[in-house]
């Protein structure tokens, strides 16, 4: 079975400093923040969150690309998300949602035994929509995505497993990440001419 | 749409609401703006809220939908502090002729809970009667958003409305 931090550690080194990325809560929010950093990362979003508010980014932002880390449980939270996007296909949007088929210890989600996320997705108008298995097909999976410009969901099953989030991130959650977010942005879109925030 | 464009404002959520289809359906045909129907009021203050962080002032258009977004209004609210402007049909107050689209009683529903929900959740707000004072407010309210660095509302009712 693959382990999220795994995939994350291999999405680490194909994205550069220009990529923002968002995180659902919890275990990916807490890995992922250990990994990247603070730089362009608008992680720890609450259940539903993560991909809506990446999608408003990617749609404001054409030219940077936007990864959303997202989880099995929150994506369904706002599973309409998916068609708002079959319609916009943001070219510039990646979604990689982290799926262990459960609410945490509390139980499993729609997602299990199924490839439910990758057929609503192409339902939803998202041709470049698959689930991996493995951190080798996830890593092809990633690799294609980000050479190609187009709306991509990759689905990973991953193994169930819990974290405590590090003190680190911790202390950051909420006000402190969104402002550490915005002053890279800033820093970012004036390198690049782009927009003032 | 003026009002907006002089704001700098180009980037509209919506989801679509009878009160305020003629302003949303002129906005969709204007290239000026980036206008995104979604499926839900959450994810359309979430979505209008990724676009407030990466540079954006971004204006999400509901009614009595915004009571689905209360989910999302009260994270960017209370845990981010995220600049966004929304501006609400007053349904159910004081004057709304709109009865025959919508049931009394849902109108009802929102012109009770609206303004007590919009304090639950610390947001600021105003109303807006008048059409003469609609530009003022909505400069007014954009320029507290980025100021204070909350979401803000504007209550339309009245003879901007009906």
């Amino acid at each position: 079975m693959v382990k999220r931090l795994d995939c994350l550690k291999i999405l680490l080194d194909k994205i550069d400093d220009k990529t923002i990325t968002v995180t659902a809560l919890t275990g990916v929010a807490s890995e992922w923040d250990d990994l990247r950093g603070a730089h362009l990362n608008f992680c720890d979003l609450d259940m539903g969150l993560c991909t809506p508010v990446a999608s408003g980014m990617a749609c404001a932002q054409p030219k940077m690309r936007v990864i959303s880390l997202d989880s099995d449980g929150s994506l369904l939270l706002d599973i309409g998300i998916l068609v708002t996007l079959g319609k916009l296909k943001l070219k510039n949007l990646i979604i990689i949602v982290f799926d262990n088929e459960a609410y945490g210890r509390f139980g499993p989600t729609a997602t299990e035994g199924t490839n439910l996320l990758e057929n609503i997705g192409k339902a939803s108008g998202i041709a470049r929509a698959r689930t991996v298995r493995t951190v080798e097909d996830f890593e092809v999976a990633i690799s294609e995505a980000l050479k190609e410009w187009e709306l991509s969901i990759i689905v990973v099953k991953i193994e169930k497993y819990w974290i405590r989030q590090s003190e680190e991130h911790r202390a950051r959650v909420g006000r402190f990440i969104k402002k550490d977010f915005v002053d890279s942005m800033k820093k970012v879109l004036a390198s690049q001419n782009l927009a003032n925030v | 749409m003026d009002i907006f464009k002089e704001e700098g404002v180009d980037f509209i959520v919506n989801l679509p609401e009878d009160s305020t289809a003629n302003l949303t359906d002129k906005i969709r045909s204007d290239n000026h703006f980036t206008f995104v129907t979604v499926t839900n009021e959450d994810q359309g203050i979430a979505f209008a809220a990724g676009a407030s962080l990466t540079g954006k002032k971004p204006v999400f258009i509901t009614g009595i939908g915004l009571l689905v977004g209360a989910w999302a209004l009260s994270m960017m609210r209370i845990v981010y502090n995220t600049p966004l402007v929304l501006l609400i049909a007053y349904r159910g107050t004081i004057g709304d002729r709109s009865a025959s689209y919508v049931p009394a009683p849902y109108l009802d529903l929102f012109g009770q809970v609206a303004e007590p929900l919009l304090q639950a959740l610390k947001i600021p707000y105003l109303q807006v009667g008048k059409v003469a004072d609609l530009k003022r407010s909505i400069s007014d309210a954009i320029f507290t958003s980025v100021e204070q660095q909350t979401p803000v509302g504007i209550l339309l009712s009245g003879e901007v409305l009906w």
